[in-house]
């Protein structure tokens, strides 16, 4: 090991995370064919979201989730 | 009469133990003194003027709330005064565990006391109105505070104050619910979003033992350093105990003879956890915290030898997945789920394959709920896979279960 750490090579964070209001929420499943990439479907249909921090590269298909989002049950947040 | 100002420092916060009716409000079964309005100021002496410096002796005195969650009641106190909305406070004692029963022996026995600290509070944050919230069924519960309004005749109350009767549900006695309910909105749980506009209306709701504890800090008496506890045993019982007493001689102080196998900690969405485990552990907040345990509000089901704990665990997430808000996805369909694993478990109907699914279920419900709820009977379950793993390995393999001796658990089907 080196005496100096070298800086982590980071993935493009986006300083933004996916959530859903699971009381809104209908379990439609929309959100899961927009992004299959990044949500999934729990056993009764309703979407697992990555909890943490989006990588750059998961954005657009997060935005083209909450886009499809019939009940509006999903949302961006900035990680604190 | 002249009053004489002889205060009898009081160390406790109930006028005695009772033994409750099995199950509903906490009506008891043996007599219980109800402290009248002079007996009241006698005791204790006037309730005091204060102001929003009380707080700092509050905090001093670390009170933390006592409906279950330990919140420190500065931390409430500090966010009420940042913001400007108009503020309603709420004296909690809608105690909607079915066993619990240690609110409402308290608002039975020394209902002045909630009262002067529900309106300690609301001076001191220079609220709008007060509210007595009440589970639905508790019609003792709600005459004791109409005497107790009569009593006081009740004329010099700086702020308006309500006895409002929640619904007759689980979830009633849930602070958001509350807050929700007194602005208008169902008694159910928020979902987690914040509120971030400083003038919105807000409420702050204090559990009645906390507002009993205020009351007294407030008059500079000491916080009596006791726990309420309600245990089901053969009776239904609340007794107030020093808070270094161990599980161990509260049982023995009850009268138990024979060591339970287990003990359920803080309700029906509580903690299993094994007698061998927390016999010697005292039943102060601090020394279940360090063993990552909590009694929640005070309720201690001690489950005796030839009982199943199976059976017992699929009446408890049975009754959990009813008392559903019926808000979103994970408690809707992820609590009947769990439930009918540990009933295919109890009746005996499961192999492994069920545990395994009940695992899985478990870790889809987990934090995923809109409001706590679902994470309550998720816990009960990791709990009670541990506590009775080895007899849970009797109920999945064919061995018939020989544990027939049953717990009769208010609220729940049998």
């Amino acid at each position: 090991m080196s005496a100096i750490e070298k800086p982590a090579r980071h993935k493009k964070h986006s300083g933004q995370r996916l959530r859903v209001d699971p009381v809104v929420c209908d379990g439609i499943g929309t959100c899961a064919m927009a992004a299959s990439g990044i949500i999934h479907l729990d056993r009764w249909g309703y979407p697992v979201v990555p909890t943490g921090e989006l990588p750059v590269r998961s954005m657009g298909q997060a935005k083209r989730a909450v886009n499809a989002c019939p009940r509006q049950a999903l949302f961006l947040e900035a990680v604190d | 009469m002249t009053l004489t100002t002889t205060r009898v420092v009081t160390d406790t916060l109930l006028t005695g133990p009772v033994t409750l009716q099995p199950s509903g409000p906490a009506d008891s079964i043996t007599p219980s003194v109800r402290e009248s309005y002079d007996d009241h100021v006698l005791r204790f002496g006037p309730r005091p003027d204060v102001s929003a410096a009380l707080l700092a002796r509050i905090e001093r005195e670390g009170l933390l709330g006592h409906g279950g969650a330990f919140v420190p009641v500065g931390v409430k106190w500090r966010s009420a005064l940042l913001r400007k909305g108009p503020l309603t406070v709420v004296a909690n004692a809608a105690e909607s565990e079915p066993l619990a029963g240690k609110d409402g022996t308290l608002i039975r026995q020394r209902p002045h006391l909630v009262l002067d600290g529900l309106m300690i509070t609301a001076q001191a944050l220079g609220a709008d109105r007060a509210i007595i919230w009440l589970h639905g069924d508790d019609v003792t519960g709600r005459k004791a505070f109409e005497e107790a309004f009569r009593d006081r005749g009740w004329s010099g109350r700086e702020v308006p104050v309500e006895i409002i009767d929640g619904p007759v549900h689980y979830l009633a006695g849930e602070a958001q619910a509350i807050t929700r309910a007194t602005s208008g909105g169902p008694a159910l749980p928020f979902p987690r979003r914040a509120v971030t506009d400083p003038y919105a209306p807000q409420t702050i709701v204090h559990n009645v033992e906390t507002l009993a504890r205020l009351a007294l800090i407030a008059r500079e008496l000491p916080n009596p350093s006791t726990r309420l506890l309600t245990v089901l045993g053969a009776q239904r019982m609340v007794v107030e105990v020093a808070r270094s007493t161990t599980i161990e001689q509260v049982l023995i102080q009850l009268g138990w003879k024979v060591a339970p196998q287990a003990v359920l900690l803080g309700g029906y969405a509580g903690i299993w956890a094994r007698w061998d485990d927390v016999a010697a552990l005292e039943v102060d907040e601090k020394s279940m915290k360090a063993a990552k345990l909590t009694l929640g509000a005070g309720v201690m089901v001690p489950l005796a030898d030839d009982a199943c704990g199976v059976r017992v665990t699929s009446e408890l997430v049975t009754y959990l997945a009813s008392m559903s808000a019926r808000q979103c996805g994970p408690c809707l369909f992820g609590m009947p789920a769990l439930a009918e694993h540990w009933t295919k478990l109890a009746d005996e109907d499961g192999d492994r394959r069920t545990i395994d699914r009940l695992r899985a279920d478990i870790a889809a419900v987990e934090g995923r709920g809109g409001c706590r709820h679902p994470d309550g009977a998720t816990r009960l379950s990791n709990s009670a896979l541990e506590t009775f793993s080895a007899h849970l390995g009797a109920h999945v393999s064919g061995m018939r279960c020989r544990h027939r001796s049953y717990v009769s658990l208010p609220g729940t089907s049998r």
